[in-house]
């Protein structure tokens, strides 16, 4: 690897032994191995050297969320050394996850402002005035609900804006499950990475380390073409069988000969499934259902012979099949299929 | 590597690849702004280097994305066309996306039918052949193309398992309805700041985002060719992706009963259907070419729409008319009348997206 104090915002392919398994930060957060493609490396670099955000797309379980934890944990390992290996107790770099439900507002993103709680406080201030309290303890509530930056919150875009000295990674999960104005509402704000909360009068606050964003979207809900302008914008595609292999063999320690021959059939069944559920246009699995069949396979099976009568007769093992066909109707397409055969 | 002397060339202009830009701009509706955005990028030294890096950093910030992916093959075609002409290389033109489909419909027209059948249409009993070619004309490019021997198939009209339920959550948004019994924060501290104290809470009807789904679909022997296209809607109801729901069926319009899609044998009386429907959550949609295919006109159909449409304004949030037939079919036929009943919100299936869905659901209802 190249010194990385030349450009701290350095993303690459990174070796198998370089890969995280399991590391755990300062925020429970837990980090895998993740292999993104050229194309997306690309994606991601140009999108950190212009201070634009960056969309990704994909089918759900493609990998869009990951790609986060892997900037973070690039980013902290070159950067901030032995961090990573500190299992947690080490700050690692600045990250800020901010999930959309289909009633997140575009403020919710910058700060909230907790006016219940300050309405109370001044009631509770002119009730009990000159009863129960002291001088003292009347001049300390006085003085809480009078400062009403006490009852504002900065939220994950808010918190990353003002990072103080380093340009923090914030991820957008699923944008499109919110309400069409949503996006638009921050459009402003991301051009210039500046916000105001009225309600304390901090006017401008303006970010001294551009933030690198990047968004998610399953593709529910199309996004006005104003935001989309804004932003790069990659589509994950479903990985080819040699990267899907990759993968698998990063994820799961397949030393013996007996695992490794597991992951073939498995991906042969799988790759036949796939091909079945998208004849039908229906949603097929992606990766991520891939891995949680394997771990199923590979923790819940000790030997190889029970994993091969799971593979044969996947189709009578509703739990195993369950992990990578989510409803009935794909089941049934599956099982008459293979009875079929 | 030096990259190929075109590029090259073009890379030290004074506006780098702008002529590019001007060729994509009006096809990908670009800003100068993503121009710049390309500069930049150049500058840094990205996208320099060859061809295909210069298309992938291209793709990157010009492209957006689209369901089917029309936009990046748009993008691909148009940028291939571009690079051929610079390369010296056998300039292939870009076939334009309406054309490409038209002449896959000639193929397919042979084997899968139907075509659209010649028809009548009264105010035009008097026009000349060059009047309705000059007519032809003035439509727009895609329209143009269909209008060429009449040849849009049901199965080129762009719906699908996955846009039905796309735009069926966008008209399931979260909405007010009902009775204000939810306090309003924001009202309350802004009253008790204007007034001093608390005098009382401000009420504010609750979010809502329960929807139904009531599907009418017209089974005159006009519509029968349009059913495949209409498969995807019903499997999403049967599959309960869109839930509540139920379609029914009716011949000429709808009128005391309608008939259940999956049995019609089974009437379910309108007047009952009516009493149980929630007049904030029920979202009706019609589909019915009325008249346009063969331009028919009946008086009795016409005012039996109309009466519908005035008896189930009032019961359902809105009404969504879905016409399979393109709309410079409609012309003097009824599906114009009714549409002008619509205020004009009648929709061609092959409009009928998640962005049309929105956009008839911010227009409220009619």
């Amino acid at each position: 690897m190249n010194n990385p104090l030349l450009n701290p915002y350095r993303y690459e392919k990174i070796s198998e032994t370089e890969q995280p398994k399991g590391l755990i930060d300062d925020h429970q957060r837990r980090y895998e191995p993740y292999l993104p493609s050229d194309g997306l490396i690309e994606a991601v670099r140009l999108a950190i050297a212009l201070q634009r955000p960056l969309l990704l797309e994909g089918k759900p379980g493609s990998g869009k969320t990951q790609l986060a934890n892997s900037l973070v944990y690039q980013f902290t390992k070159n950067n901030l050394p032995g961090h990573v290996e500190s299992a947690g107790k080490k700050p690692w770099w600045p990250f800020y996850i901010w999930n959309i439900k289909s009633y997140t507002q575009a403020r919710d993103g910058f700060y909230t402002f907790d006016a219940v709680g300050r309405l109370r406080d001044a009631q509770i201030a002119g009730v009990t005035l000159s009863q129960t309290q002291s001088w003292r303890e009347t001049q300390e509530i006085q003085q809480a609900w009078q400062n009403p930056k006490k009852y504002r919150k900065f939220g994950a875009l808010g918190q990353a804006i003002q990072e103080p000295d380093k340009r923090a990674v914030l991820l957008i999960d699923e944008v499109d499950k919110a309400d069409s104005d949503f996006t638009n509402d921050l459009l402003l704000e991301l051009d210039q990475y500046r916000f105001d909360v009225p309600e304390t009068g901090e006017m401008e606050i303006v970010s001294k380390h551009k933030p690198i964003i990047i968004l998610t979207s399953n593709q529910e809900k199309p996004l006005p073409d104003a935001f989309l302008r804004r932003c790069l914008y990659f589509n994950i595609e479903f990985p080819e069988r040699n990267l899907l292999e990759d993968i698998a063999k990063q994820r799961f320690n397949l030393a013996d000969k007996d695992a490794q021959d597991t992951l073939k059939k498995s991906m042969d069944e799988f790759i036949k499934i796939r091909s079945v559920i998208n004849l039908e246009g229906n949603k097929a699995p992606g990766t991520s259902e891939f891995l949680d069949f394997l771990s199923a396979l590979y923790f819940q099976l000790e030997t190889k012979a029970e994993r091969d009568e799971v593979l044969s007769e996947l189709h009578k093992r509703p739990a195993f099949l369950g992990t990578l066909l989510k409803n009935n109707s794909d089941i049934e397409l599956y099982t008459n299929g293979r009875r079929g055969s | 590597m030096l990259p190929d002397p075109a590029l090259f060339a073009k890379l030290l202009a004074p506006l780098p690849l702008f002529d590019l830009f001007e060729q994509l701009q009006p096809k990908l509706q670009l800003t100068l702004e993503q121009y710049e955005a390309l500069k930049q990028s150049l500058w840094l030294g990205y996208g320099a280097t060859s061809w295909d890096d210069l298309q992938r950093v291209c793709g990157l910030l010009w492209v957006r994305p689209s369901y089917d992916n029309s936009h990046q093959k748009l993008f691909d075609r148009e940028f291939d066309y571009y690079r051929q002409r610079l390369s010296d290389l056998p300039v292939k033109k870009p076939i334009e996306v309406n054309k490409s489909k038209t002449e896959q419909s000639s193929v397919t027209t042979q084997l899968l039918l139907p075509a659209f059948p010649k028809r009548f249409i009264p105010n035009d009993t008097q026009s000349s052949s060059s009047q309705a070619a000059t007519r032809v004309e003035t439509l727009p490019a895609q329209e143009r193309n269909s209008a060429n021997g009449l040849k849009i198939l049901p199965i080129n009209l762009p719906i699908s398992v996955p846009k039905v339920r796309e735009s069926w959550r966008l008209l399931r948004q979260v909405h007010q309805l009902g009775m204000a019994d939810e306090i309003d924060v924001d009202m309350t501290v802004a009253k008790i700041s204007r007034v001093g104290f608390m005098q009382d809470v401000v009420l504010r009807p609750s979010w809502s985002q329960r929807s139904e789904l009531i599907v009418l679909v017209d089974e005159g022997k006009n519509m029968l060719p349009y059913f495949p296209a209409l498969a995807p809607l019903f499997k999403a109801i049967e599959g309960g992706w869109i839930h509540p729901a139920a379609a029914y069926r009716f011949t000429g319009y709808p009128a005391w009963f309608l008939s259940q899609w999956q049995d019609s044998e089974r009437l379910v009386a309108i007047d009952d259907l009516l009493k149980r429907l929630h007049r904030l959550r029920t979202v009706v949609m019609v589909i019915s070419d009325m008249g346009a295919a063969n331009g028919e006109i009946d008086a009795d159909r016409k005012q039996g729409t109309k009466d519908f449409l005035r008896c189930w304004q009032p019961c359902v949030r809105q009404i969504l008319w879905i016409n399979p037939v393109p709309k410079w079919r409609w012309r003097g036929t009824m599906a114009a009348e009714i549409n002008q009943e619509l205020d004009k919100k009648m929709l061609w299936l092959g409009d009928f997206d998640s962005r049309a869905a929105q956009r008839l659901w911010r227009s409220g209802r009619w």
